[in-house]
């Protein structure tokens, strides 16, 4: 009897460790959106091998070995980067998804994930990613996705075809700036920001009147950088995080309203972000993004602005003071 | 006390493998309705269910809107049947770390495309003739030979009503508007007792909608097929049957059409 009790426990230890790690094998099936056979089957091959190497690595606490995965230079280097700040798997074996286009490429979206991130601090966390394939159906980015809903309040804002494409394309950027946090992809960050980029991190700071009734109110102050200095700043702060979590939400993108800066389009998010040194802050980040050129998309303005204009957190900025693309007039 | 131990940790163990197992059940149910084209679905994973939930029936909404939008003649669509999306649709959740996996999904077949201007309101020129059976408005398949008889009762129909509208007021008169409408049992009878009461401005009526509804007023239930289900009165959040005045929940007309209308 007691000899059958270990037997069942040994038997029941050893499958609850195969239920709590991540199932390696995973499959990603396409069910919608993709009508030449031979390319989804060679994408879902392709994500399939991806998610499985994923989910091998996890289980086996290594690297990731992306060679022989087909996987075009800039998702192996993206992904290898995310891999040294998070560590992830695909929380299921089955992923069924449909394939959206986005202008000659396609996406495959909402593939589930759970982060384990390296520092000791931030708990697993659920989190959604989207896999970028080209015209080929090769496998161009990996990146982490903005939330469902935030992904879809901008979409039907889109009111014809060429804005909701356009919408795809500036969520598909933002979603790409978001996890270059992650990655500490300084290079894509440094691409990005135009030369004369402006700028701006808001802090509030507090303000006594000196009107005798010792009233003190809170007020945004403004510091201004150029391109370098942030970088610079950038750049010190990845080196002295293990890890860096990014978060975007409530995003809102506005074309800019003067009629001569068509491809002008200002993104707002509001930011949450924490590091490894257990600094975190909470705020608005305005980008005024130029699309002018869809080769070369570029961010001439990014300002920061506190959520918060108290230390209890009870008081939120108010919405007329958050960046607009209209209060930034950029010589063209 | 060691065995009744070992016989604890083990039952431990044995639930979370219940549950894991339980959780990749609801999986692979969900990638099989995903699969299947008979269905539309959606989901979402947020912190709550509640959210989770209200989400996955936005983006419903918006795969149902581009489902009709596909299909042929998509743009002519002005109306789209389903009774209520909270209860029609069918709901699974579960867990994501400490976030919440909603699904929702609803058959296709239970979503009914109304073409054509006027199902709603009748105007004066319109006496009704645009107050359709939904069979008729989801018009199935037919034969020829089947389609032509139908084409001819609404003919004849519409004929009669205007020929005989006199008489009709007359024979009439002795019964309610509310007991002329009782005496319907399908869309096809009511059709000419709504036209009637409209023309002597005796009603007013539109197509239910949950949200717009007004408190007090009477709402009509029909089927797929034509039929009348039931005709129940609706005072805030009571509803009693029209014809005994028993209480009626709501969820019991879910995937049925509706109009709401008030007598005056």
């Amino acid at each position: 009897m007691r000899n059958l009790l270990r037997w069942l426990m040994v038997a029941v230890c050893c499958l609850s460790i195969v239920t709590i790690n991540a199932q390696e094998g995973v499959k990603l099936e396409i069910v919608d959106g993709l009508y030449d056979i031979a390319l989804k089957v060679k994408m879902e091959k392709s994500a399939s091998r991806l998610l499985t190497e994923i989910n091998a690595a996890y289980n086996e606490n290594r690297a990731l070995n992306l060679v022989n995965l087909g996987l075009a230079e800039s998702a192996v280097s993206g992904l290898s980067a995310l891999w040294e700040n998070a560590h992830f798997y695909c929380d299921d074996s089955e992923v069924v998804q449909s394939c959206l286009s986005v202008g000659s490429t396609y996406q495959v979206r909402q593939i589930p994930l759970m982060i384990k991130p390296n520092g000791e601090t931030l708990d697993d966390e659920y989190q959604e990613a989207v896999i970028n394939f080209d015209a080929t159906g090769k496998i161009t980015r990996f990146n982490f996705t903005l939330s469902t809903n935030v992904y879809q309040n901008v979409m039907k804002k889109g009111k014809n075809v060429t804005e909701v494409s356009r919408r795809q394309q500036i969520l598909s950027y933002v979603e790409q700036f978001r996890t270059a946090y992650n990655e500490k992809d300084i290079v894509f960050l440094e691409n990005i920001f135009s030369e004369d980029a402006l700028i701006i991190t808001g802090t509030v700071t507090k303000v006594k009147k000196t009107d005798g009734m010792g009233i003190s109110y809170n007020k945004v102050t403004y510091k201004k950088q150029n391109k370098q200095e942030y970088i610079t700043n950038l750049k010190r702060s990845f080196a002295s995080n293990s890890w860096i979590n990014v978060q975007f939400e409530d995003v809102k993108v506005v074309k800019h309203p003067n009629p001569l800066m068509e491809g002008f389009y200002g993104v707002t998010v509001r930011q949450k972000y924490s590091n490894s040194r257990g600094y975190s802050d909470d705020g608005y980040l305005f980008l005024l993004w130029d699309f002018r050129d869809k080769d070369n998309v570029q961010i001439h303005v990014r300002t920061w602005q506190p959520y918060w204009m108290d230390e209890n957190k009870t008081q939120p900025i108010a919405k007329e003071e958050i960046f607009t693309p209209g209060d930034f007039v950029i010589d063209l | 006390m060691k065995k009744f131990f070992t016989l604890f940790i083990l039952s431990i163990c044995l639930c979370g493998i219940l549950n894991a197992q339980n959780n990749s059940d609801t999986k692979a149910q969900i990638n099989k309705i995903k699969r299947s084209s008979q269905y539309l679905s959606a989901e979402a994973t947020m912190s709550t269910e509640e959210e989770a939930l209200s989400l996955a029936r936005e983006l419903l909404v918006g795969e149902i809107n581009d489902w009709v939008a596909s299909k042929r003649n998509g743009a002519e669509v002005k109306q789209i049947v389903l009774q209520d999306i909270n209860l029609c649709a069918q709901e699974m959740d579960m867990k994501r770390g400490i976030k919440t996996r909603a699904f929702v999904y609803v058959k296709k077949k239970d979503i009914v495309l109304i073409y054509g201007d006027g199902q709603i309101v009748l105007n004066n020129e319109e006496n009704g003739a645009d107050l359709q059976a939904l069979s008729e408005i989801n018009a199935p398949a037919q034969s020829d030979s089947t389609k032509n008889v139908a084409e001819t009762q609404v003919a004849d129909s519409v004929k009669v009503e205007n020929e005989a509208a006199p008489v009709v007021k007359e024979s009439v008169a002795e019964v309610t508007p509310l007991e002329q409408i009782l005496a319907a049992k399908t869309m096809s009878d009511l059709k000419p007792v709504f036209a009637s009461l409209k023309s002597e401005s005796k009603i007013n009526y539109g197509s239910y909608n949950a949200q717009t509804v007004v408190n007090e007023c009477y709402l009509l239930f029909y089927t797929r097929e034509g039929n009348i289900k039931a005709i129940v009165r609706k005072s805030g959040d009571k509803y009693t049957d029209a014809k005994d005045n028993s209480a009626k929940n709501i969820v019991d007309f879910s995937g049925c059409g509706a109009y709401w209308f008030m007598l005056k």
